[in-house]
C-alpha cells in the first residue's frame, strides 16, 4: 500500500458520497468506509506493513481519509434526516390539514349580538315576543290613534282587520309592561316588516332591537347617558353624537340619535351623504299615554325607550351596499362573516 | 314640505345664513333634509344680449348667434325660431349643467359651426312646458347679471321633513314662527287691507252646515268681476321655487294662500253655485260625484260634501269638484276657508286614495283660529292681481268654536323627566316665545298654559316639556353617565338562541337569514293552513311560510346557480299557521306563531377535508347533526319513527322526532317534487326543529356520577338477520339481555350480498362490557355474549355471523 492508494481512496470516498441519496445509500456508504471491517480500517492494519520511514506520513493521509469519510457521512446524515421530515416517508409537510368547516352568523345576527352584549353589560335583560301582533299592541297601547297620520309613518301588512306584521319591535314593551310591574330594564331584538317597495336601502322586512327602562327618576339625561355610552362602545371611544328632537307617538319628548359618519370621520362622503351624520336611532321618554295603557301611573314612573335598525347599522358596519345582499344568503357572503 | 329661504323673509328677519338656519331648525325637530340654491342650480346662467343672427351656413333651421354675456362675445348656434338681435336672453356659458336634464353644456361643432354656450327655453330652465322658442327677458335685464339673481334673487329652498305632529309649521308663516320662537325675534304676519264694495255678502251668500263634529267652521268669501288670467312674475316665482306650477290667478292664489298661512283654500265658480248657496252635509252610500282630476268617485256616508242647493260641489278638504271649477271666463269667485275635523278629512282621503296638499293639512290639523283671516287675505290678493270688486264682509259659519286648551303646568316637572334643572324664567320665557300664555293657578307649583289652537299637538303637560326643551336645546341635557338600576329576582326563562347558534358555528353550518313572506305555493308541503297577508307587496309574498324549508332551497338555489355546490346551512325563525301546531303559540287569535330550527346538508361533505373529497352527505350525516344538536341540548328521551308524510311531503322517507309522543321535528331527504319546484338537482337533506324542543332539557340539574373505577371490555358481533328487523331493535334486544353488564351497544357496519343471501343484511355492533365492582374475566364476558346472542336469536331470528 502507498501514499497514493490512500488519496485515491479519498476521492473515492468524495465521489461515493455524491450518489448517496437515501437512508439505505448511506448505510451502504457507512459499511464500506466506516466499520471495523470497512476499507479504511483495513488501510490502517496495512499500516504494519509499510517501512518506518513511510509510516508516519501514511497515518497522517490514513487519518485524513477517515476524517472527511466520517464529515462526508455526518453531514449527508443530517441533510437526508432533514429532507425526510420534508418529503421522506411521504409526510409533505407542505400539503394543507384536513380543515373543518368554519360555521358563521348571519352578519345581522352578528350586529344584533354585539349590540346585545353591550345592552346586557348595562344591565338589560333580553326580551321576545310575536311577528304577528294586532292593533292594540302594534298601534292603539302605543299612542297611535285610529286615523291618525302618524299611522303613515309605518306601512303596515295586514292579515286581517286588526291582526297585522308587526311594524316595529315596540308592541314588545306592551307586552312586557302588561306582565310585570317596574321596574323594567328590557331590550327587545326581532324581525320587524313594513311595506316599503324593496330597493338596494329598503327591504320589506328588517330587525330591530329596541330598548326599554322603566322605573321611578328614570330621565331623558339618562337616556342620553346610556345611548351615548352604547355608541361609544359600540361605534368606538372616538363617536361623536347628537340628539335632535323628532316624533314618534309613544315618546314625549322624542329624538333622533346622530352619529358622526365613521365611514369618513365626519367629512362627509356618500353614505352619510356628505352630512358627517348618519342617523342610527331614535328614542325619548316613555309618554305617559303608554304607562296609562298598560296599567302603570306615570305620577310614580318614568320610562325611555329606543329603537334602531340592526340591518341597516350591519351595512354600514360591513360595507355592504345593498340590503337585498343580506337576504340572498350566498355562502361567498356568508363565509366572510366568520 | 319645500320652504322658500327669502319668502320667509317676508314674516321674520334673518341675519343668518341658509346653513345656519338650516342647522338650527333641524336641532329643533324641523329636520331640514335638503338644501338647494338657484345660485348652484343656475350658476353659469347669466343673462346675455343676442348681438348679431346669422343664418347656419350649412343647416336651414339654425342660426348662428353672437351672444355678450356681459364680459365677452360668444358664438352660439340656436335651433329657435325666435330668436332675434337685440334681445335679451339666458345664456348658459360651457361648463353649465341644464337643470332640466342635467345636460353638461360644452363647447361642440354643429355642422361644421363651432357653438360656444346656449341660449335657452324656459322648459330648459324649469320654468315652464315650452321648448319650441327661447326665453326672451324684458329688455331691463342686464346682461352678465347671474340669472339666479335675475329670476330668483338668489333664493334657497329647503327640504324640510314635517313630522306629524308639527302641521303648524306646513307653511311659511309657521316655520318664520319657530325661527322667530328660536332667536326671539318678532313675526310679522300680512297686513290685509281690502277695498269692500256696500253689497253685504250675506245677500249673496248662505251657508249651512249639517254636521257640525266633521266641519266647526267654514268661512265664505265672493268677489265679482274678476278677470282670470296669469299670476305676476313675483308669485310665480315664489311658487315655482317650491315646486308648484303656476295655474291662473285665482288658483295661485289659493295656493300662495296655502303655503304662507298652511289653511288649503278652495275657489268656487261663484256663478256655477246654485242658489247662493253652500250646505255642507255627509254623502249618502253610494252617491257619485266628479273631481276635478275628473275622476268619478263613489261616496259612502262617512265622506264629508261641499254641496250647493242642487248638487255636490267639492269632497270637503280633500278636492273640489269638475262641475264648479274656476276656468277662463270665470268672473265670480267664491272663496271656502274651512276647518274640518282631521279625522274625517284623513278617512275619505284614504277611502279615495286621494292625498292633496290640502287634505294633508286638514288630516294633521289647521288652525282653527285662522280660518277668516286666510280668506281674507285670498280675496286680498284676487283683488290686487285681477281687479274686482269684493262683497263687504264675510260668511262665517262657526257653530262650534274651537277653544284654546288650558293646560295645568307643573314646572318640577320639567327637572323629573329631563333630569336637567332649567330656572322658571328661562321656561316662561321659552312658552312665551311658542305662543302659549302662562298664567298663575291657584295650586301651588303650578302655571295654566293657554296653548294657540295652531299647535293642536300640545294638549298635555308633557307636551309642554317637550315643547320646553325643544327650544332649550337636546344639547344642553347633560348625557348622565351613571344610572341607579334596581335589581330584580324575577325568573328569567332562558334563552337557548344563542346556545343553538354557537353549537351550529362551532358545526361549521352558514347562519341564513329569509323573508317570511313566500309565495302560496311554497306553502302546499307542509299540511298547515297558512296565513295570508291582506295587502301583499307582489305575488311573491302573499304567505306566510309555516315551514323554513322551502325558503332554504330558495337560498340553496341561488348558492348552486353560482357554483356553491356543498352547503351546510342553518336558520332560526318563526313560522306561522291558522292551526295549531306543537310548539305554537297562540298570541293573537286565529294566529299561531312557533319557532323552528332548520338544517340542510348538501354536496360535499367537507371541501376543506381532502381525504374525504368526493364523500358526499347522505341521510346518516344529517342524521348526525340532529342526534348531536340533541345531545348537546341534553335530549335523550326524544324518540326518532317513521314520519307520516301523508300531510307533509317536504321531506322522503321522512323521520319524525317525537318527544313525550308529540312530534317536535323531522327530518330526512328533501322531496324530488319540491326539489323539481325550485329547479335543484343534488341531493338535499333537511331537518326542521320546534326550538322550544331544545329549551325543555337545557337546564336539568346535572349530578356527578362516579368515573368507572376499571377499564371496559369490547367485543364486536355481527348478526345476519331479516331486512324486516331494524337496528334499533337489535339494539334494544342487546341492552336488555346484556344487562346489568353491557354499558354500551355501538353500530359499526351493515352489509348486504351473496355471502348472506337476499332479502338478509348483516349488522356489526360493538358491544361495550363494564363493571363497577372489579374486571371482568374472560368467562364472565363470555357467558354475558352466550346470552346476547341466543336472546338475538330467539327475539329478532338473527344469526352470529361467525
Ligand atoms: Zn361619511
Amino acid at each position: 500500500m502507498d501514499i497514493n492508494s490512500v488519496y485515491e481512496t479519498i476521492e473515492n470516498v468524495k465521489s461515493d458520497i455524491q450518489s448517496v441519496s437515501t437512508k439505505d445509500d448511506l448505510e451502504e456508504f457507512r459499511l464500506k468506509y466506516l466499520v471495523r471491517r470497512g476499507i479504511i480500517q483495513q488501510m490502517f492494519e496495512g499500516i504494519k506493513s509499510a517501512s518506518p520511514e513511510e509510516r508516519p506520513q501514511l497515518g497522517k493521509a490514513l487519518n485524513e481519509l477517515r476524517q472527511t469519510a466520517q464529515t462526508l457521512f455526518d453531514e449527508k446524515k443530517r441533510e437526508l434526516e432533514q429532507s425526510r421530515t420534508l418529503t421522506a416517508d411521504k409526510l409533505d409537510l407542505t400539503i394543507p390539514g384536513r380543515r373543518r368547516p368554519i360555521g358563521t352568523k348571519h352578519p345581522v345576527t352578528q350586529a344584533l349580538d354585539d349590540m346585545t352584549t353591550i345592552f346586557k353589560s348595562m344591565g338589560f335583560a333580553v326580551a321576545l315576543g310575536p311577528e304577528i301582533e294586532d292593533d292594540f299592541h302594534n298601534f292603539e297601547a302605543l299612542n297611535f290613534p285610529a286615523d291618525h297620520p302618524a299611522r303613515d309613518m309605518q306601512d303596515t301588512f295586514f292579515l286581517d282587520e286588526t291582526a297585522l306584521l308587526r311594524t316595529h319591535t315596540s308592541p314588545v314593551q306592551v307586552r312586557i309592561m302588561m306582565n310585570q310591574k317596574p321596574p323594567i330594564r328590557h331590550i327587545m331584538p326581532g324581525r320587524v316588516y313594513r311595506n316599503e317597495a324593496i330597493s338596494a336601502r329598503s327591504y320589506c322586512m328588517f330587525h330591530q332591537l329596541e330598548g326599554l327602562a322603566v322605573d321611578e327618576n328614570i330621565t331623558f339625561a339618562e337616556l342620553k347617558g346610556t345611548l351615548a355610552t352604547f355608541a361609544k362602545k359600540f361605534f368606538g371611544s372616538g363617536v361623536k353624537y347628537v340628539f335632535r328632537p323628532s316624533f314618534f307617538p309613544f315618546t314625549e319628548p322624542s329624538a333622533e340619535m346622530d352619529i358622526s359618519c365613521f365611514l369618513c370621520n365626519g367629512k362627509g362622503c356618500r353614505v352619510c351623504k356628505q352630512t358627517g351624520w348618519l342617523e342610527i336611532l331614535g328614542c325619548g321618554m316613555v309618554d305617559p299615554n303608554v304607562l296609562k295603557a298598560v296599567g302603570y301611573d306615570p305620577e310614580k314612573v318614568t320610562g325611555y325607550a329606543f329603537g334602531m335598525g340592526v340591518d341597516r347599522t350591519a351595512l354600514l358596519l360591513y360595507g355592504i351596499d345593498d340590503i337585498r345582499m343580506l337576504y340572498e344568503n350566498d355562502v361567498r357572503l356568508l363565509n366572510q362573516f366568520s | 314640505m319645500n320652504i322658500s329661504f327669502n319668502w320667509l323673509q317676508d314674516y321674520v328677519t334673518i341675519h343668518e345664513s341658509p346653513h345656519e338656519i338650516a342647522e338650527r331648525l333641524t336641532m329643533a325637530g324641523l329636520e331640514v333634509e335638503a338644501i338647494r340654491s338657484t345660485e348652484e342650480i343656475y350658476s353659469n346662467f347669466v343673462v346675455g344680449k343676442v348681438r348679431d343672427v346669422r343664418q347656419h351656413p350649412n343647416a336651414d333651421r339654425l342660426t348662428v348667434c353672437d351672444v355678450n354675456d356681459g364680459k365677452q362675445t360668444h358664438t352660439v348656434v340656436c335651433g329657435a325660431s325666435n330668436v332675434a338681435k337685440e334681445q335679451k336672453i339666458v345664456f348658459a356659458r360651457v361648463g353649465s349643467v341644464v337643470p332640466v336634464n342635467g345636460m353638461h353644456v360644452k363647447e361642440v361643432e354643429i355642422r361644421g359651426q363651432k357653438s360656444a354656450g346656449m341660449i335657452c327655453s324656459e322648459y330648459e330652465l324649469e320654468l315652464g312646458d315650452d321648448h319650441d322658442g327661447i326665453l326672451v327677458l324684458s329688455d331691463d335685464a342686464k346682461p352678465g347679471m347671474q340669472f339666479s339673481e335675475y329670476y330668483w334673487e338668489n333664493d334657497v329652498v329647503f327640504e324640510i321633513g314635517i313630522t306629524p305632529n308639527r302641521p303648524d309649521c306646513l307653511s311659511h308663516i309657521g316655520v318664520a314662527r319657530d325661527i322667530a320662537a328660536l332667536y326671539k325675534r318678532p313675526l310679522r304676519t300680512p297686513k290685509i287691507k281690502i277695498s269692500e264694495s256696500n253689497k253685504p255678502v250675506k245677500s249673496a251668500l248662505t251657508i249651512d252646515i249639517k254636521d257640525e263634529e266633521h266641519c266647526p267652521r267654514y268661512v265664505g268669501r265672493v268677489i265679482d268681476g274678476v278677470e282670470i288670467g296669469e299670476s305676476p312674475g313675483w308669485m310665480q316665482r315664489r311658487l315655482r321655487m317650491i315646486g308648484l306650477r303656476p295655474i291662473n290667478a285665482v288658483v295661485d292664489v289659493t295656493n300662495y294662500v296655502m303655503m304662507e298661512y298652511g289653511q288649503p283654500l278652495h275657489a268656487f265658480d261663484y256663478n256655477l253655485i246654485q242658489n247662493n248657496k253652500i250646505v255642507v252635509r255627509l254623502a249618502k252610500d253610494g252617491e257619485k260625484f266628479v273631481t276635478l282630476d275628473e275622476k268619478e268617485r263613489t261616496l259612502t256616508k262617512r265622506n264629508l260634501l261641499i254641496c250647493d242647493a242642487k248638487q255636490p260641489v267639492a269632497v270637503a278638504g280633500v278636492m273640489g269638484g269638475l262641475n264648479s271649477e274656476i276656468h277662463n271666463e270665470t268672473t265670480s269667485v267664491l272663496i271656502e276657508s274651512a276647518y274640518f275635523a282631521p279625522a274625517s278629512v284623513r278617512h275619505t282621503s284614504k277611502q279615495l286614495g286621494l292625498v292633496t296638499e290640502s287634505s294633508y293639512r286638514f288630516e294633521r290639523g289647521v288652525d282653527p283660529s285662522r280660518t277668516a283671516e286666510a280668506a281674507d287675505r285670498a280675496v286680498q290678493l284676487i283683488q290686487q292681481l285681477t281687479g274686482g270688486t269684493v262683497y263687504r264682509g264675510r260668511v262665517d259659519a262657526y257653530p262650534k268654536k274651537i277653544k284654546p286648551l288650558n293646560i295645568p303646568f307643573r314646572s318640577k316637572q320639567v327637572e323629573r323627566v329631563l333630569g336637567v334643572s332649567i330656572p322658571a324664567t328661562t321656561i316662561k320665557s321659552i312658552l312665551k316665545r311658542l305662543g302659549v300664555e302662562v298664567r298663575d293657578s291657584r295650586k301651588k307649583g303650578e302655571w295654566r298654559c293657554v296653548v294657540p289652537t295652531y299647535r293642536p299637538d300640545i294638549e298635555r303637560e308633557i307636551d309642554l316639556v317637550e315643547e320646553i326643551v325643544r327650544i332649550y336645546g337636546y344639547d344642553n341635557v347633560p348625557a348622565q353617565e351613571t344610572a341607579a338600576i334596581r335589581f330584580t329576582a324575577d325568573d328569567v326563562r332562558p334563552e337557548i338562541h344563542d346556545q343553538v347558534r354557537e353549537w351550529f358555528v362551532g358545526a361549521g353550518f352558514n347562519e341564513i337569514v329569509c323573508n317570511s313572506m313566500v309565495p302560496g305555493n311554497w306553502n302546499m308541503y307542509t299540511g298547515r293552513s297558512a296565513v295570508t297577508v291582506n295587502n301583499p307587496q307582489n305575488q311573491d309574498m302573499t304567505d306566510l311560510r309555516t315551514s323554513l324549508i322551502p325558503g332554504m332551497l330558495h337560498v340553496v338555489n341561488h348558492n348552486i346557480n353560482r357554483g356553491n355546490h356543498s352547503l351546510r346551512l342553518y336558520e332560526i325563525g318563526h313560522i306561522f299557521s291558522r292551526d295549531p301546531f306543537p310548539g305554537s303559540k297562540n298570541y293573537i287569535q286565529n294566529y299561531h306563531e312557533g319557532e323552528s330550527i332548520a338544517i340542510m346538508l348538501t354536496g360535499t361533505r367537507n371541501p376543506d377535508d381532502w381525504s374525504l373529497k368526493d364523500a358526499q352527505f347522505d341521510f346518516y350525516d344529517l342524521k348526525g347533526e340532529v342526534e348531536s344538536l340533541a345531545a348537546k341540548f341534553n335530549l335523550d328521551k326524544i324518540e326518532y319513527n317513521i314520519y307520516n308524510t301523508s300531510s307533509n311531503t317536504l321531506i322522503d322517507e321522512a323521520v319524525g322526532i317525537e318527544f313525550k309522543g308529540v312530534s317536535r321535528g323531522y327530518f330526512g331527504k328533501v322531496s324530488k317534487e319540491l326539489l323539481k319546484s325550485f329547479d335543484i338537482q343534488p341531493d338535499i337533506y333537511a331537518a326542521e326543529i320546534d326550538i322550544e324542543l331544545l329549551s325543555e332539557f337545557y337546564r336539568i340539574e346535572k349530578k356527578f356520577e362516579d368515573v368507572p373505577k376499571y377499564p371496559p371490555v369490547h367485543r364486536d358481533l355481527a348478526f345476519i338477520l331479516d331486512e324486516s328487523v331494524l337496528y334499533r331493535d337489535l339494539d334494544r334486544v342487546i341492552r336488555e339481555y346484556g344487562a346489568p353488564l353491557v354499558s354500551g351497544v355501538s353500530f359499526f357496519d351493515i352489509y348486504r350480498g351473496d355471502k348472506i343471501g337476499s332479502g338478509k343484511k348483516s349488522i356489526a355492533v360493538s358491544l361495550e362490557m363494564l363493571s363497577k365492582e372489579k374486571t371482568l374475566t374472560q368467562p364472565e364476558i363470555e357467558e354475558i355474549l352466550t346470552r346476547v346472542v341466543k336472546a338475538v336469536e330467539k327475539k329478532l331470528g338473527g344469526v352470529l355471523r361467525s
